[in-house]
Parts: structure tokens; C-alpha cells; sequence
């Protein structure tokens, strides 16, 4: 098969540096609590034994439904959430245990974009106050460099100089979005999570910051944690791209190889469930992944996907496929291929 | 000729603001025919939702139709009274919304008000309502049903939700379903689901659906007729085939390319998506002449000055663009064999 050789170069490309960040075996749980004494009544699993490695230079696309945990694995990432077991690396030092102080100098080397730049910008900073806010914290510069930087920054992301005199409510969507970039660019990191940077914007801006993050990669050497739920976006900036189900990943690839052929049924239902791209492409008898998925507080025995899985057999229900070591890997006991 | 099912006739509704009213509705016409799917495209604050809402005049206090007809059936619904209107409401028309629970109130199971939804268009009374509203649930696929009619709508899913809100606007079989951005709260998984379901209640009752949203792979999904709005106008209106296959306006063309795909092939960061540049203009600052054209590609002298007017383009087609309208300008059609006229 001609994709597999392409995704093998590829692949091998990009594991040939150290990871930027590495997870293993990571679980991520947030306490469900009840009653006047909040007793701890049971977890929400939202990372449930994550293996990943993020290099460098890559955009690592993560994509799944709604609370997969797919967003809990970027804060995981940048240690917003304790670790309930596995281990976090970054750069090769492991930061599972890290206190706050501890990480304050890696916070400048990896930085969270969000779907609402607005709801992370304070609304009576202008935006020159809000981009030297960060240098200033971490002492990167000194008054004098921080309106150069200022300036630099805004030239970056594609704003006018003038911008920094003005406040966040009187840009728009996409204009605030770019001011989040700048913001998280501004302490110069090497790794960045997009939280579905775009979702919330319009189609004809949604393009415009797509092609803004690519360049910035390009330009600055980037390597970005993509989450999305918008399958295209994600196809069209990533290189790899990691499918999540139910706090674990069930389908990691090469971004061709995964979207050409996926091997997990979930992936495959998954891109059946989007849209298509012309009328002509419609399809009569579509299939369509039935049910939603089960609460992550009490996930399904054996593999987790079995309960929406039209090929499910016996021993889905009991034993948990493992994400196996190819380089286009898949969680399942029946893969496609 | 038969009296199509709606027919919107030159519509211009505005809002009272601080800074005076700023009309969000320009001069728009359209018509639907019955077991039509219509779907109006467009970005934040290109009136579609306004228009929409129009219909069954939900647009608040600050709404304020200025001028056209909204005809259902040949009635004009803006000569209606409120009384009148209700009775058309949930009956002849029913109106879904992205967000389900603010169509649905929290302190009722949604069995109570799905019985309700019943009562007050039907003769359904008792048992009789009970079982239809469980039969209800039912085609919209929600399993267990009889336990769910005794469930709040916050124990609910979101889909679930939808699912539920799309069984209390067909209660009464409506002959128009509005359907203003149903899914775009949704997973794709489960839009997917609630698409399927639209098309499969359609098909079984003839149903036309107005469907309002900003994706165009939902219209790719589901529309037969397509209405492209910016800024409050209808830019261009063709069937759902042609427009994807060769839209006319440059705005429809920036749309159809600034929209990620999966099913063409990207190379490893070797191509760059097509972008619109700009913002959409706010209502109150609408730039001069055509309304497009600080974004547009293609704009020329007259489209600074004066606004195009929206001209015929071939079978059932609308456009409104110069370069559609002045025969010596094909730029924007180079691919597609120059017979805009």
C-alpha cells in the first residue's frame, strides 16, 4: 500500500527527536462529590491511561466527541490538572510532581490557546497591557523591549500597531482570537495546546487563523497539541492525529493513513458522522454511529466502545484492547486492517 | 400555479438599538415549496436567524418588521393576530432551536409537556395523548421512551434533548419545520443522527424544512435549495448541486473554499486553506455600495459605489454581484465557462 510507506517516512521523521512532552500511562480524575461534607463519591475518568508522545516540529491533531477527556489531556499536558498516576515529561524532565513554583520557568515554554480568547482577556486591559503582562511576569525584557516586543507580536499575528491602545470588546471574534495568540506567544514557548482555537468562530475567520497558526509554526519552529471537534480543521493542520474515546486513545496515525484508512470502527463512524463537502457526496443509507457515549464516571467493561460497536464480539466485552505499537496504532481487537 | 407553502415577499425587519434602528433584514424574497428543504447560509449577523424568526414573529420588542409579506399558504401571517397566530404555531409551523432547553422548561418531565404540546393542537386527550407522546419519542429514537417521558430535560443528554424538543414540533405534523441551527451545539456523531432524523421524518410526512445554519457541510447534508445571506442580504440562491459545483458570488466562493474538507487530500503543511480577508461589518457601519466588496477579490470602481442588485443567473438561480451583472466582467466565472447570463 502506497500511504503506508508515505506515513512510515513520516512517522520515522518525527520519532527521530525526543519527545517535547511525553505521557505514560497517565490518568487524569476529577473527584465527583456529594452531600453538605463533600464526601468523594466515586471519579470522573476523563484521562484514562494515555501513553502519547508530542515532537517536536509536529502538530499532533486530538480529536473525539464531547468529553473524551480530550481537552483534560492538554491541561494534563501543561500540569493544570494533578495527575491521579503515570508519569509527565517535558523535555525530558519529568514534571509529574512539579509545584507551582517549580513550573513557573517551564510556563514560558508551553502555552494554552482557548476557544474564547474573550472569556481569557481582561476586559479593562488594553490589549498593549495585555500582551506585556506575561513578559513582564516571567522578567523577559525590560520596559524599553517590551514595546518592541509589543509591536513584534502584533506584526506576528497579523494586527495593527495601533491595536495596542484599544480594549478586547472592540475586536472581533477572530480579531480576539489572534490577540490570544499573541498573548501565548509573547513568553516564546516551544509547545502550544489549541483548545479549539476555531470552533467558535465564523467559517470565513476560521480559515484565516488556521493559516495564522500554520505560519506561526513554520516561522517560530511551534509544536501544537491541536483539540478539536471539527474533523477538517484538524485534517488540514495536523501532521499526526489521536482519536480519543472514553479517556483513552483508541486510534493514533499519520494524518493521510488515519483519514484514508482508519483501522478502529469508532474512527471510522467517527468520519462517516461528518458532513459532506458537496451534495453529490451524499450518501442514501449512511451509517450512522448510533447512541452517545457512556458516562466516563463508570465506563463499559473489556473495550470501552463495544456498547456503540457494530462489530463487537465476546471478548470485546471482556478484555481491553491495548493501543498496539504500530506506527498507525489502533486499540481493538478486530482492527479494519 | 399552486400557492407555494411560503412565500416571503421583499421582507426588511430592523431593531431598535441605543444608536437608533439598524435594519439586519434587507429586502429579502424567497419561497418554498412544500416537502422542500431550504437552507439559509450565512455568518454571525447575516440576518438569517432574524429572517427565520420573522416568521412566526419571535422576534422580541425590539424587532420591528419594516416592510414586505410573509405568506403561508397565501395568508399573509404580518396581517395575523397574536391570537391567531398562536393557533398557527406548533401547528401548521414549529420552530426548533440550536439550544433545546430553551424550548423546553426545566420544572416539567418532558412527558408532561410533550402531552401538552399534544393537548393544545389535538383532540388527544388522556391515555390517548400519553401513547401518542410515547409513539413520538419513539420515531425521534429515543430508547426507553416510557421511562424518559417521566424524565427533567437536565437529566437529559444534549442530543437526547433535541431529539425530544423535534418530537414536541411534530406533535401536530407541521407543514413547515424551522430548523435555526439544530445541530450546532452538537457532537458530529450526534448531528449526524439528528440530520438523519430530519430527512427520515420528511420523507415520511412531506414536511418542508426551512433550516437555518452557518455549515455548510450541513447544507451539503440536506439542502435542495440553497440561500447564501451577508449583512443582512441574500447574495445568491441556487439549487444545492449547482452551488456547490460552481458557486457565482465571490463570497459563495470564499466560503466554499475556506471550508476544510475530508474527503480532499492535504498534503503535509504544503497548502494553505483559501481565506476570506476581513470581518463581517456590523449592521450599523455597513461599508457603501456592495456590501461584499472590502472582502472581495474582484471588486471593481462600481462596487464602491452603488449596490448590485440581485439578478437572475441562469435556471432558478439568484446572484448579487456586478460582475454578474455587467456582461464585459467574467473574472469571477473564469472557471466556469462564462455563461452567467
Amino acid at each position: 500500500m502506497t500511504t503506508n510507506t508515505v506515513i512510515h517516512e513520516d512517522a520515522l521523521a518525527a520519532r527521530s527527536a525526543l519527545p517535547i512532552a511525553r505521557l505514560d500511562n497517565v490518568r487524569t480524575y476529577y473527584p465527583i462529590r456529594k452531600g453538605v461534607f463533600s464526601r468523594t463519591d466515586g471519579y470522573v475518568r476523563a484521562v484514562d491511561g494515555v501513553t502519547l508522545n508530542i515532537y517536536p516540529g509536529e502538530t499532533l491533531g486530538l480529536v473525539g466527541e464531547s468529553g473524551c477527556g480530550k481537552s483534560s489531556i492538554g491541561r494534563t499536558i501543561l500540569r493544570l490538572e494533578d495527575v491521579h498516576e503515570g508519569r509527565i515529561w517535558f523535555n525530558e524532565e519529568e514534571i509529574t510532581h512539579y509545584s507551582d513554583r517549580r513550573m513557573k520557568p517551564l510556563r514560558t515554554q508551553m502555552q494554552l490557546i482557548f476557544q474564547d480568547p474573550y472569556a481569557s482577556l481582561n476586559p479593562r486591559q488594553r490589549i498593549g497591557e495585555l500582551l506585556a503582562e506575561p513578559l513582564r511576569a516571567h522578567k523577559l525584557s525590560d520596559s524599553r523591549g517590551t514595546a518592541m516586543e509589543v509591536d513584534h507580536l502584533l506584526d506576528l499575528v497579523g494586527l495593527p500597531r495601533a491595536s495596542k491602545e484599544r480594549f478586547p470588546h472592540e475586536f472581533s471574534g477572530g480579531q480576539r482570537q489572534r490577540i490570544g495568540i499573541a498573548r501565548a506567544l509573547s513568553v516564546q514557548p516551544k509547545l502550544i495546546v489549541c483548545d479549539e482555537p476555531v470552533s467558535a468562530l465564523d467559517v470565513s475567520i476560521q480559515a484565516q487563523i488556521l493559516n495564522l497558526l500554520q505560519d506561526l509554526q513554520k516561522e517560530l519552529g511551534l509544536t501544537y497539541l491541536f483539540i478539536a471537534h471539527g474533523l477538517g480543521a484538524v485534517k488540514y493542520i495536523s501532521t499526526r492525529i489521536a482519536v480519543m474515546y472514553l479517556g483513552q486513545i483508541v486510534e493514533l496515525g499519520d494524518k493521510n493513513s488515519l483519514f484514508d484508512s482508519p483501522r478502529h470502527p469508532y474512527t471510522k463512524l467517527l468520519l462517516e458522522a461528518n458532513p459532506v463537502s458537496h451534495p453529490r457526496l451524499r450518501q442514501r443509507e449512511k451509517v450512522v454511529l448510533e447512541g452517545e457515549a457512556p458516562n466516563p464516571a463508570d465506563p463499559p467493561k473489556g473495550c470501552r466502545f463495544h456498547t456503540r460497536c457494530p462489530y463487537a464480539q465476546a471478548k470485546c466485552q471482556e478484555e481491553e484492547p491495548r493501543l498496539d505499537g504500530s506506527l498507525h496504532a489502533a486499540a481493538c481487537h478486530y482492527p479494519l486492517w | 400555479m399552486m400557492v407555494p407553502l411560503l412565500a416571503i415577499d421583499q421582507l426588511s425587519v430592523g431593531f431598535n438599538t441605543d444608536n437608533g434602528e439598524v435594519t439586519v433584514v434587507e429586502s429579502l424574497s424567497l419561497t418554498a415549496k412544500e416537502g422542500e428543504t431550504i437552507c439559509i447560509v450565512g455568518e454571525s449577523g447575516s440576518g438569517k436567524s432574524v429572517a427565520s424568526q420573522s416568521i412566526l414573529r419571535l422576534l422580541g420588542e425590539n424587532g420591528i418588521i419594516q416592510q414586505g409579506e410573509i405568506r403561508f399558504k397565501g395568508d399573509n401571517l404580518l396581517n395575523k393576530s397574536e391570537k391567531e397566530l398562536r393557533l398557527i404555531r406548533g401547528r401548521d409551523i414549529a420552530i426548533i432551536f440550536q439550544e433545546p432547553m430553551t424550548a423546553l422548561n426545566p420544572v416539567f418531565t418532558v412527558g408532561h409537556q410533550l402531552r401538552e404540546a399534544i393537548t393544545l393542537h389535538s383532540k388527544r386527550k388522556g391515555r390517548e395523548a400519553t401513547e401518542y407522546a410515547i409513539d413520538l419519542l419513539r420515531q425521534v429514537g429515543i430508547p426507553r421512551p416510557e421511562s424518559v417521558m417521566r424524565d427533567y430535560p437536565h437529566t437529559l443528554s444534549g442530543g437526547m434533548r433535541q431529539r425530544a424538543v423535534i418530537a414536541m414540533a411534530i406533535a401536530s405534523k407541521p407543514q413547515l419545520l424551522i430548523a435555526d441551527e439544530p445541530t450546532t451545539a452538537l457532537d458530529v456523531t450526534v448531528q449526524a443522527q439528528i440530520l438523519q432524523l430530519l430527512k427520515g421524518l420528511q420523507e415520511g410526512s412531506g414536511t418542508t424544512i426551512l433550516l437555518i445554519t452557518h455549515d455548510l457541510g450541513v447544507v451539503a447534508e440536506m439542502a435542495d435549495t440553497v440561500v447564501v445571506m451577508y449583512a443582512g442580504q441574500i447574495v445568491e440562491q441556487a439549487d444545492a448541486g449547482s452551488l456547490f459545483d460552481r458557486p457565482l458570488h465571490p463570497y459563495t466562493q470564499g466560503l466554499i473554499h475556506a471550508m476544510p474538507s475530508l474527503q480532499t487530500r492535504t498534503g503535509v503543511n504544503d497548502e494553505r486553506l483559501e481565506s476570506i480577508p476581513g470581518t463581517v461589518p456590523a449592521l450599523n457601519r455597513l461599508p457603501q455600495g456592495c456590501r461584499f466588496h472590502p472582502r472581495c477579490a474582484y471588486s471593481q470602481d462600481i462596487c464602491k459605489q452603488s449596490s448590485p442588485p440581485l439578478v437572475t443567473a441562469g435556471d432558478n438561480r439568484l446572484v448579487r454581484c456586478w460582475l454578474a451583472s455587467l456582461p464585459t466582467s467574467s473574472e469571477p466565472y473564469a472557471t466556469s465557462g462564462g455563461q452567467a447570463l
